[in-house]
């Protein structure tokens, strides 16, 4: 019979290891995304990028915008990529089987018309019912395909597409005009070492929006907007930009990335059978770089911006963050053969370790540590002293991370103008861990249920529109 | 860390305001000079306003151009700017250096050669790409004439981006030059070399890039062939091999390239020196054939790219049906064709030029 105080002793260690071991990993992580802010620090990105406006040294690129249910924003959307500033590109949106208006929205807006196209079906999806192409926006084209959900939209986008290189982009995100530029440069610099680039995601919910682009930042004043405002910041700024350097990073987001057609079809596309297929797609290609044997690179830039509609109601929140935690688990474990595998080297031996332990196991332990706790509290057996402090170090820990990250972003990027907004984001970063990481705990662990009970569905979500 | 956040945010929110105030103080003044060339005394920078000065130069210099404007900026560049420069270049800061050698190179800022050939020849400074070839850049612009010596002494490999992006900066003088070095040149900037003919339509060197195809790399690549298939039993076989096939590939991506350049150019004065490439087992190669036949509307080359419509390769297919679309401008002749063939994939293929 196990006893009430070894069983108390077992799991101290256990959260005291644990915690020990996420903190350095997230310290080592803050040291080397400081480091990359600090050199690019007062750099003149305008003069820096200036030359990739020329078509003579740009890739041409075909931006796929998959659609489902997007009438909110989609003519948004696509009047920002039309007025980007890149010298060659074309865009294709996907009209997955939307149920809404989507598609004889943009049929009106752009008067499109049928095309008869023909092209390479190299990846195998839903029946398509029909290709219109612009009459007025050259290079501007429409798939309506029945529904096969977004990996299959990307895959019907990527068999249409002419250009050897495409970026994938939400429907109801914007471009910054000099993004794509700033995104490809790494693939342009390296003669094509780097196959997949992926920029920053940045949420647009109460900023100013005219003809397709952002005129003014404004910080929203829902709360539950800011602490995602927050939470982005953090994972790009922080965790993608550290695991980028050493080539470690599994995860270039849906919403904005560009990658090499040639690899992709190599890789045999989006996969269909997981919600998570953007990071699937960055896991598998990784796979095949190793496979290959080549020096082949997949890197995140911190500087080209996508802006984003956030959910602002904990309803639609928590559905899009038990779908993302459900599509991270499905990912790993369909790839659970490269967890420590030397055959893939740092992915295997850091990149899945992380992902397996703090991002999905993360919530598992924190939601363990809040049970633990009442139970502590019932049978006793706890210092109270201790517990405080060592709850205050917690709270402290979570919240420099987190701060570190506003830190780095005025530093560098000073998105928003306002003191007053600069100055929230701080108060809510600091308050973090209190409120917004318990809400997104009790959603991971939901979304742990789902993949469990085998859950396939998306999930509706509500749109308003940026 | 609040403090040092809101310090910094008002620090700079009150050096954007200040740079802003300054330019749109100066910004007509600036404007009168750089088109007019009417110097007007405001217009010399305090030491404080310096990086104020630099940006209101720097937005003209992206939105408004001409020779004159030319000649007015990198004079006053020189004029104000060539000591701020110099500062900076020595800067232990990434950044600094960066925007330093960004603003030399935006304005032409010849008279800091000297100092850019120095800082090119520290070691930190070869070993970072960024730097380097932000130097290199320069000393192009400036019209250094050994600069491909340079890279070639420091063993400098670029991308074929940043070849280029040199290329087309190149003077007649530095183009010359390095022609002449095509021999000694690496496989990178050969390519690049083919490309940057096309693309920045330098003809004068078409006839040079023809005959590489056509006769050199043609006859290497036989000869490579034939030499991986017979190896000389006297040295060690695997090890040749190896770098006979490397040879090759490279011979054959430089065949794949020149062709490439040709069918952008659209035009060549000795069609019948490239008829050898319509029986090529390389698909690209064939591909580029087929479109400088489109280009160039052959009549008689009309049969060859019906039988082309049936190839194997499907971008070899398509490319055929769009250099028939090209070269019967007629609706009713691609009729024709269409229905005389018995190929469903090169039929539907047509179509799709038919109904454009």
């Amino acid at each position: 019979m196990i006893q009430w105080s070894d069983f108390l002793q077992v799991n101290t260690i256990i959260f005291l290891s644990y915690t020990t071991i996420v903190t350095i990993f997230y310290f080592i992580m803050f040291i080397f995304s400081f480091r990359s802010m600090k050199k690019e620090k007062n750099l003149n990105k305008v003069a820096y990028h200036y030359s990739l406006n020329s078509i003579e040294y740009t890739k041409p690129v075909s931006i796929l915008v998959p659609a489902y249910n997007e009438e909110a924003g989609i003519l948004q959307s696509v009047r920002s990529l039309i007025a980007l500033n890149y010298p060659q590109l074309e865009v294709i949106v996907i009209n997955d089987g939307s149920k809404d208006e989507t598609a004889s929205k943009l049929i009106e807006h752009f008067k499109m018309v049928p095309s008869s196209q023909v092209f390479q079906k190299r990846l195998d999806t839903k029946p398509i019912k029909q290709v219109y192409t612009s009459t007025i926006v050259s290079n501007l084209w429409l798939i309506d395909k029945e529904n096969g959900g977004k990996a299959d939209a990307l895959n019907a986008g990527i068999n249409l597409s002419h250009y050897s290189y495409f970026c994938s982009i939400d429907g109801d995100s914007i471009l910054e005009r000099d993004s794509l530029t700033k995104v490809i440069k790494p693939i342009i610099d390296s003669d094509g070492e780097v196959i997949a680039t992926g920029g920053t995601v940045r949420i647009a919910n109460d900023s100013v929006i005219e003809g397709g682009q952002v005129k003014q930042i404004n910080l929203s004043k829902k709360p539950l907007v800011i602490y995602q405002v927050i939470e982005y910041l953090r994972a790009f700024l922080l965790g993608r930009m550290a695991l980028s350097r050493h080539n470690l990073m599994l995860i270039i987001s849906g919403a904005f990335g560009v990658f090499s057609k040639e690899w992709v079809i190599k890789a045999g596309g989006y996969s269909v059978n997981t919600v998570g297929e953007d990071m699937e797609l960055v896991v598998k290609l990784h796979r095949i770089i190793k496979d290959h044997k080549v020096n082949k690179k997949i890197v995140f830039v911190s500087d080209p911006v996508c802006w984003t509609e956030a959910p602002e109601s904990s309803t639609y929140l928590s559905r899009q963050r038990r779908r993302w935690h459900r599509g991270l688990i499905e990912t790993l474990w369909k790839h659970k053969r490269m967890l420590f595998n030397p055959k893939y080297k740092s992915i295997g031996i850091i990149s899945m370790p992380y992902y397996w332990f703090v991002e999905f196991l993360g919530p598992v332990i924190e939601f363990w540590g809040y049970i633990f706790l009442i139970l502590c509290l019932i049978y006793g057996g706890i210092y109270y002293e201790f517990t405080i402090l060592l709850f205050l170090a917690f709270l402290l820990y979570g919240s420099i991370i987190t701060v570190f990250s506003v830190l780095l972003d005025e530093w560098n990027y000073r998105r928003y103008s306002k003191i007053s907004d600069v100055f929230k984001l701080y108060i809510y970063a600091l308050t973090e861990i209190i409120w917004f990481r318990p809400l997104t705990v009790i959603w991971r662990i939901r979304g742990i249920y789902d993949f469990l009970v085998g859950k396939s569905s998306w999930g509706e979500m509500k749109r308003k529109g940026l | 860390m609040l403090y040092y956040i809101s310090y910094s945010k008002v620090k700079s929110n009150k050096l954007d305001a200040r740079n802003k105030k300054i330019m749109n103080t100066y910004k007509n003044d600036m404007y009168h000079y750089l088109v007019n060339g009417h110097f007007s005394q405001v217009l010399v920078p305090r030491a404080s306003y310096m990086s104020s000065f630099e940006h209101l130069l720097m937005q003209f210099n992206y939105i408004i151009t001409g020779e004159d404007v030319k000649k007015h900026t990198k004079h006053y560049a020189e004029q104000y700017f060539t000591e701020y420069y110099k500062q900076m270049l020595l800067s232990p800061t990434w950044s600094k250096r960066v925007n330093a050698l960004t603003g030399i190179f935006d304005f032409r800022m010849e008279n800091l050669t000297e100092e850019v050939l120095a800082f090119y020849k520290q070691k930190k400074v070869q070993k970072d790409s960024t730097l380097s070839y932000l130097t290199i850049k320069v000393l192009v612009v400036s019209n250094y004439e050994k600069i491909f010596e340079l890279l070639r002494e420091n063993n400098v490999e670029l991308s074929s981006f940043q070849y280029r992006e040199l290329m087309q900066m190149l003077s007649a003088q530095q183009w010359m030059n390095l022609i002449s070095t095509f021999e000694q040149l690496n496989y990178g900037l050969k390519l690049s070399i083919f490309d940057a003919i096309a693309l920045f339509n330098k003809l004068d060197y078409q006839p040079f890039m023809e005959e590489q195809i056509t006769v050199m790399l043609y006859e290497q690549r036989l000869s490579l062939q034939s030499r991986i298939k017979n190896p000389s039993r006297t040295e060690r076989i695997d090890k040749q091999i190896e770098v006979l096939q490397e040879k090759l590939d490279e011979t054959n991506e430089l065949i794949i390239r020149g062709l490439k350049a040709i069918s952008i150019i659209g035009h060549t004065s000795n069609i019948t020196a490239f008829d050898l490439f319509m029986f090529t087992d390389v698909w690209q190669e064939k591909l580029m054939i087929i479109r400088l036949y489109g280009k160039m509307r052959l009549a008689e080359k009309q049969q060859f790219l019906v039988a082309s419509l049936s190839d194997s390769n499907y971008l070899v297919r398509k490319e055929a049906a769009h250099s028939l679309s090209l070269l019967l401008l007629k609706k009713e002749k691609l009729v024709d064709i269409y229905e005389q063939l018995d190929d469903q994939f090169a039929k539907d293929i047509l179509l799709d030029y038919i109904s454009e």
